[in-house]
């Protein structure tokens, strides 16, 4: 990032090629798995890396920093889009329990699960994608997402019974 | 508390919960069931699945890192740009500009007026020390003993000895006799032997 700084074109080109594709489904995940406005966003997040590279104290974490600026960018776009997310939650929580029951598969699981992570209120949802998808440490998360260690463990427990609870009626057959 | 839920949460992505040892089930069972446990560590399975799958399939667009390139470029341009705008979009009053100027003429005056009292050049000898390397060749005489051929040709009638004495030896290199060798020739004559020479004494004295 130093290089960087320095107008080292390649220093930038190297901390694309190690940062977008994970920063790309980091915020794929938070936007709702919308595909091109995750695009858009990392887009606007290198380009703010550009032009401001001075924004960045080198002193800290390059990953941790980078991952704050993109979460804090989803949360803004979470918060305008709050009450079209609204609708989305209304349909799915408008499913019929019993039409999940007929669905007792493996593959159910699954798309239950992605529907379930996007129901999540965006603070555990964020959580749980650093911790288990990015596989950072709770001291990170907590660094990333400016909040206690004890905040992270806590969020992190609450979204897996949650999940656990919204699922078990789906008890897939193949556990791993 | 915290310490047996971050146990808990490793032993869910390691094993379920009839591959747990007694001691891990009784701390599993005291904070949940077993049912919730392998609840739990299936989500955390499946989920781990969906995002590892999910994750191979996005790729970020190719047009986002040219149009980033294209961004730094312009930066870096617009850097340079700015600062050239800088200086000349500065603006000073237009008194210090005449002050800057006529500063200007009195310094660029004042250089003239010495250059020219100051002679064209200045000739001047300069000893320069040069390193040269000089031969010195040195001429050694030494005497070698020849031997040379000298004939003496002597003869048995004085005047002639004489007069031939005053010859030098074939190389010319003998200084002369100053004076004829007392060559006495009927005793160096050759051909005679000592009996004889008593004859010829006596002959001589006695005239028989």
């Amino acid at each position: 990032m130093e290089l960087f700084q320095n107008g080292k074109e390649a220093a930038f080109d190297e901390i694309y090629r190690r940062y977008s594709q994970r920063l790309l489904h980091f915020m794929y995940r938070l936007l709702n798995q919308d595909e091109s406005k995750a695009q858009d966003m990392l887009h606007d997040v290198f380009i703010r890396l550009v032009e401001r590279p001075d924004r960045f104290d080198t002193t800290r974490n390059f990953q941790s920093w980078i991952f704050t600026v993109c979460s804090n960018e989803c949360k803004k776009q979470h918060r305008s889009a709050h009450d079209h997310v609204d609708v989305e939650q209304g349909l799915h929580i408008g499913i019929p329990s019993e039409a999940k029951l007929d669905r007792i598969d493996q593959k159910g699981f699954r798309q239950a699960l992605r529907s379930e992570l996007q129901l999540l209120s965006y603070d555990h949802q964020c959580t749980f994608i650093l911790r288990f998808q990015e596989n950072f440490e709770v001291r990170e998360v907590a660094e990333i997402m400016n909040c206690s260690e004890g905040t992270v463990k806590s969020r992190s427990h609450y979204c897996l019974k949650k999940l656990a609870a919204e699922l078990a009626v789906y008890n897939p057959i193949n556990t791993i | 508390m915290s310490e047996i839920q971050d146990r808990i949460e490793e032993l869910m992505l390691q094993k379920s919960f009839d591959a747990l040892t007694p001691a891990e089930q009784e701390m599993v069972l005291s904070v949940m069931t077993d049912s919730e446990f392998d609840a739990q560590r299936n989500v955390l399975l499946e989920a781990a699945l969906l995002f590892r799958n999910e994750g191979a399939q996005l790729v970020p667009d190719p047009n986002v890192l040219f149009s980033l390139r294209e961004a730094h470029a312009a930066k870096r341009n617009s850097a340079l740009v700015g600062l050239w705008a800088f200086l000349v979009g500065f603006r000073i009053p237009v008194y210090q500009v005449g002050i800057a100027g006529v500063l200007l003429f009195i310094a660029l005056w004042s250089v003239r007026t010495t250059e020219e009292n100051t002679p064209a050049y200045l000739e001047r000898i300069v000893y320069q020390p040069v390193i040269d390397t000089i031969q010195v060749i040195k001429e050694v005489m030494v005497e070698v003993p020849v031997e040379r051929i000298v004939t003496i040709v002597e003869y048995r009638d004085a005047p002639i000895a004489a007069a031939m004495a005053s010859f030098e030896n074939i190389e010319n290199g003998i200084t002369p006799v100053s004076s004829p060798p007392n060559i006495d020739a009927v005793t160096r004559s050759f051909g005679n032997t000592t009996v004889n020479n008593d004859e010829l004494e006596q002959f001589r004295v006695t005239g028989i």
